[in-house]
């Protein structure tokens, strides 16, 4: 019975990978509510800090003192006019995570940010690293010590209702110690693990989210990754949800996410269900 | 109540199969070619046939599942080595046709080296069909990673009319433990003899952990079919690892290699067996005569778990409706018997035999 419920634990967490990686990305599955886009229509910075809620992988920043948190999706909390603080929740305590997004305003018409994140997934991966039932890694191998560093540059940009946002960033992960460490070969987790087989991936998005009818919208992405001296060496993903905002304190999500890319063994393309819902307050 | 809703939301997650894992009852064999084709003479009178159990180009790594070891993974240089060692002896051989199990085409264990098309292209073998025993994207125990391991069918005559026969597996485990876990099969073909005609080859590898009579079930099946295509008045040769022992072995169990304690995997407790290949003793032509066997079991043992421990019971088989060259069967246990030393190669050790063309 404990090697069935190791197996399933093993299974769920491979299922939940997509869905935590993506909420690595900080918020490809969050949206932005119709209120705060509206707020952005009538102009400025200081329409920026007005009703804003779920503010996602765009170059916007939370509400000052607002908390917002997903099932998926990292705990965010506006700090100050220019700063958004952000930790993943359920990864906190097994691999510890912060991101910091610094809004820079407005250039030419478009919301300028850079986020930088950091994370020490070396006690999830010897978590991972088990004999028997559940081990994602082997266990006779050594797991160095990792910290994941994440940087990007994102600009968001209003088309009517509807926000239009691009990013290019680089993440390195050095490692310290003795390191056979073995890339776990599967979508959505492989081109986010990459960079710690090589040097550094870029990673380069297209986002675009706005309003279908009334409290319906729609989110759609493109992230592209390249791993240079990495096996497979490129991924590329798109992924497409309905979202329902109730209100600015409740927000739900369902779509779709698609992968393409470049494995030790080939390449693969994958399609998973997604799902988020995220809370505010 | 537990098993019915654990079964219940294994359906429901595995209903498309997200990770690859499962098989029709019958699908079409993967089809191989070597990437540079050699010219072969049509056989005069006989061929030899080669069975040959590879442990995934394992050689004598002391892996997880034999409780001797802990390794999970090799890396490519390992692999190569092992593979070169494989193909040496496979070269001094120089079958005409090569049954193999346990060869693995797209593992993370075998950093991903396809091993039949390594083979083709590292022997005098020109053409190859593969069916798979294990796949998954990710088998998620102990590390495995992605798998695809199988059992496959190499020759230097063309083949065709390849299939994947299922086969059922252990009913003792969960769904979800099924839903990774080895699927066995039968590897069924037809390789084209020039100036001979049609020769049907089987291959197969039984269940090894099977605690609830499911290899006795595999066996008997796998007799069914060489029964139907005897009936159709085809010829075959099959075989393969059976992981059973011939009626009349002196030894059924306390095997000095067999030291795992887990009830997942005992393997070597073959008492309640004795009779499970008989039917195919007294239907079909082995490649080693039962009598020859039960006089002195020792020069026909093909398998031991671990290294250090010579070759101590015999798991592997070939059988025919044809006629196999009387004398000519033989087990490739050292120097002394069969030229070069397979220790070393594999946890299993080849047999030959000659296969008699004779007209029809």
């Amino acid at each position: 019975m404990m090697a069935t419920r190791w197996m399933w634990m093993g299974v769920v967490a491979m299922l939940l990978m997509p869905a935590l990686a993506s909420a690595q990305d900080a918020g490809s599955a969050e949206v932005e509510a119709s209120a705060e886009v509206e707020a952005e229509r009538s102009g400025g910075d200081d329409a920026d800090a007005e009703g804003r809620a779920f503010v996602g992988d765009t170059a916007l920043l939370s509400e000052v003192g607002r908390w917002e948190v997903g099932l998926f999706g990292p705990l965010r909390y506006g700090l100050s006019e220019e700063m958004e603080l952000a930790v993943h929740p359920l990864l906190f305590f097994v691999a510890p995570n912060a991101q910091l997004k610094v809004g820079h305003g407005q250039r030419g018409g478009w919301h300028v940010a850079s986020t930088y994140q950091l994370t020490y997934p070396t006690p999830l991966l010897r978590l991972l690293a088990r004999e028997g039932i559940g081990g994602i890694l082997p266990s006779d191998r050594a797991v160095p010590h990792i910290v994941s560093l994440q940087g990007e540059l994102r600009v968001t940009r209003e088309m009517g209702a509807h926000l239009l946002s691009l990013g290019l960033g680089v993440q390195v992960a050095p490692r310290v110690g003795e390191s056979q460490l073995v890339s776990i070969d599967l979508p959505f987790v492989y081109p986010r693990t990459a960079a710690m087989f090589g040097w550094a991936t870029g990673i380069a998005s297209v986002h675009m989210q706005g309003p279908i009818a009334g409290k319906l919208g729609y989110e759609a992405d493109v992230r592209a990754f390249t791993y240079p001296g990495v096996d497979g060496a490129f991924a590329v993903e798109q992924g497409a949800s309905l979202r329902f905002d109730a209100s600015q304190g409740f927000m739900a999500q369902l779509g779709y996410r698609l992968s393409y890319a470049g494995y030790p063994f080939g390449t693969m393309f994958n399609i998973v269900p997604t799902l988020e819902l995220a809370w505010g307050f | 109540m537990r098993v019915v809703l654990t079964q219940a939301l294994a359906t429901a997650l595995w209903g498309c199969d997200p990770f690859n894992a499962t098989f029709d009852e019958v699908e079409d064999a993967q089809y191989y070619e070597a990437q540079e084709l050699i010219a072969t003479e049509p056989p005069r009178g006989e061929l030899v046939v080669m069975d040959w159990n590879i442990k995934f180009g394992g050689a004598r790594i002391d892996f997880w599942f034999d409780c001797h070891g802990d390794r999970v993974l090799m890396d490519e240089d390992e692999v190569l080595e092992n593979m070169e060692g494989l193909a040496t002896k496979i070269r001094q051989v120089d079958p005409d046709v090569l049954l193999m199990q346990e060869i693995d085409i797209d593992s993370k264990r075998v950093a991903y080296v396809d091993q039949v098309q390594w083979l083709l292209d590292n022997t005098e073998l020109n053409y190859a069909v593969f069916a798979s025993q294990w796949r998954a994207h990710h088998v998620p125990t102990d590390g495995i990673g992605r798998v695809n391991m199988g059992n496959a069918i190499l020759s230097k005559y063309p083949i065709r009319d390849a299939q994947r026969i299922a086969m059922p597996q252990i009913s003792t485990n969960d769904a979800l433990t099924n839903y990774f876990y080895l699927k066995r099969h039968i590897l069924t073909s037809i390789v084209e003899v020039p100036e001979y005609g049609d020769l049907h080859v089987l291959n197969v590898h039984t269940d090894a952990f099977a605690q609830d009579g499911t290899k006795e079930l595999q066996i008997d099946l796998f007799k069914d079919e060489l029964d139907r295509i005897d009936r159709a008045g085809g010829i075959f040769v099959a075989g393969g690892d059976l992981n059973t022992l011939p009626p009349g072995s002196a030894q059924q169990n306390g095997f000095p290699d067999s030291i795992c304690e887990s009830e997942d995997f005992q393997a070597d407790d073959f008492r309640a067996e004795e009779d499970a290949l008989s039917a195919y003793y007294e239907d079909y032509t082995p490649a080693i005569p039962l009598e020859d066997y039960q006089a002195d079991n020792s020069p026909y043992f093909t398998h031991s778990t671990q290294g250090g421990t010579f070759w101590n019971r015999k798991l592997d088989y070939l059988f025919t409706n044809g006629t196999f060259v009387p004398g000519s069967g033989l087990t490739h246990q050292n120097a002394s018997s069969g030229g070069m030393e397979t220790m070393p190669l594999s946890d299993h050790a080849p047999i030959t035999v000659r296969f008699a063309l004779e007209e029809r």
